[in-house]
């Protein structure tokens, strides 16, 4: 670079560095400045100008000493203007970005939705739709002595069970099956209710006093509230839990191949009532 | 540490020179009566103090604001281009006494604190 150019350039700059001070003033110390350096050339024909440049200083560094002298604050040097667009683009972008995702977020609240009772699940806001199927009812009653068995066959579910208060055996399933094909038969002992085929099945069962209860499942949970009646639950996995009744005792025969088994008081007496649980994988709990 | 000590070192050296720079840049002036910028930095290093030139201009502009000295641009035609030339003024020349004194005064209390 020819060496007026060079120090034309600093002198640019120097000028620019200079701009808190009044338009003379920066003239007059230009000039003042290109002065020296020609002075020095003067003096050292040979002497390279970035030699000269280089033992005055940067510009930013002389201009911030003649702004300390007058007890101004120095100037910053400017940001590059790439840089500058660089800083300003990557700062616009994720603005943009979070905009974007603010929207979205507005848009498709809430992102999902989970309706327990119909057992539909719901996506950005409707965007997407799962729907577990129609839930069918089923429900019946059944007369039933003292003294006789209702049998509870079924595949996997949630089972209530409680005592009537009539001597009539009721049962209300909610399933998702599309087909609602159980039996309901008497039998020599008492009643048989299969509802093995239906699947998430919901059952609150009402079962009379003094008669016998067997349940027959696969995978599910039994809750057992107060029974006053005999029990016996053969189930695969899953966890049955027991509320005692207080006013009744119980004879207690409770296994599970993996899992745990809460402490139950058992009793000996002649009018006990029998609570057999066979459990393969799970647990056996004693609620209050 | 010895670098610590080095760098207090030239802390010092820095502040005081601050004050005695002043002092000397207006005793030569005395003595040339008239004086530029690069012919100061010259004189200043012949006799033994260097100045950096970005140092020395930014000084002498902030002198000439403070009233003690006064500057005249002059064109030499046979070399062509402006110079700024420095002389005291009236207030200079009562610093310069000031300041003189009170270096005096600071050597004679430096000399009695290493005897």
């Amino acid at each position: 670079m020819p060496t007026d150019v060079k120090l034309e350039n600093y002198l640019s700059d120097l000028e620019r560095a200079l701009r808190p001070l009044p338009v003379s003033d920066r003239a007059e110390i230009v000039t003042e400045i290109k002065s020296h350096v020609l002075s020095a050339l003067e003096r050292e024909p040979n002497q390279p100008m970035d030699d000269v440049l280089a033992a005055l200083g940067s510009a930013e560094t002389v201009a911030n000493r003649y702004l300390l002298e007058r007890g101004a604050r120095p100037v910053k040097p400017p940001l590059s203007p790439i840089i500058k667009w660089l800083v300003f683009g990557f700062v616009a972008t994720v603005a943009m970005c979070l905009l974007f995702v603010g929207m979205l977020i507005w848009k498709f609240s809430p992102l999902v939705k989970l309706d327990e009772g119909s057992g539909q699940v719901t996506i950005l806001n409707g965007a997407i739709h799962l729907e577990k199927g129609k839930r069918q009812e089923l429900s019946g009653d059944r007369e039933l002595a003292e003294g006789k068995r209702v049998q509870v066959d079924f595949e996997n579910g949630r089972v209530e069970v409680r005592t009537a208060k009539e001597m009539k055996f009721t049962w209300r399933c909610r399933t998702s099956s599309t087909s609602s094909k159980t039996e309901s038969s008497a039998t020599a002992e008492g009643l048989l209710l299969d509802l093995r085929g239906l699947d998430d099945l919901r059952c609150e069962l009402s079962v009379p006093r003094r008669t016998q209860l067997r349940l027959a499942g696969g995978n599910g949970k039994i809750d057992l509230e107060r029974p006053k009646f005999g029990i016996e639950v053969n189930l695969s996995n899953g966890k049955v839990d027991l509320v005692p009744d207080e006013g009744e005792k119980y004879r207690y025969a409770l296994s599970v191949g993996n899992g745990k088994i809460d402490e139950f008081s058992s009793s000996d007496a002649p009018d006990a009532l029998s609570v057999k649980v066979q459990l393969g994988n799970g647990k056996i709990s004693h609620s209050e | 540490m010895y670098a610590a000590m080095s760098n207090a070192n030239d802390n010092w050296r820095t502040q005081i020179r601050k004050g005695y720079l002043e002092l000397c840049i207006l005793s030569l002036i005395r003595v040339r009566k008239r004086i530029y910028g690069f012919d100061l930095i010259s004189e200043l290093e012949t006799r033994g103090l260097e100045v950096k030139e970005g140092t020395l201009y930014p000084l002498l502009n902030r002198m000439t604001s403070d009233g003690c000295l006064s500057a005249a641009w002059e064109t030499d035609n046979l070399k062509g281009h402006p110079r700024k030339f420095y002389s005291l003024t009236r207030d200079g020349q009562r610093a310069l006494g000031e300041m003189g004194s009170e270096f005096e005064s600071m050597i004679q209390v430096y000399r009695k604190l290493v005897q």
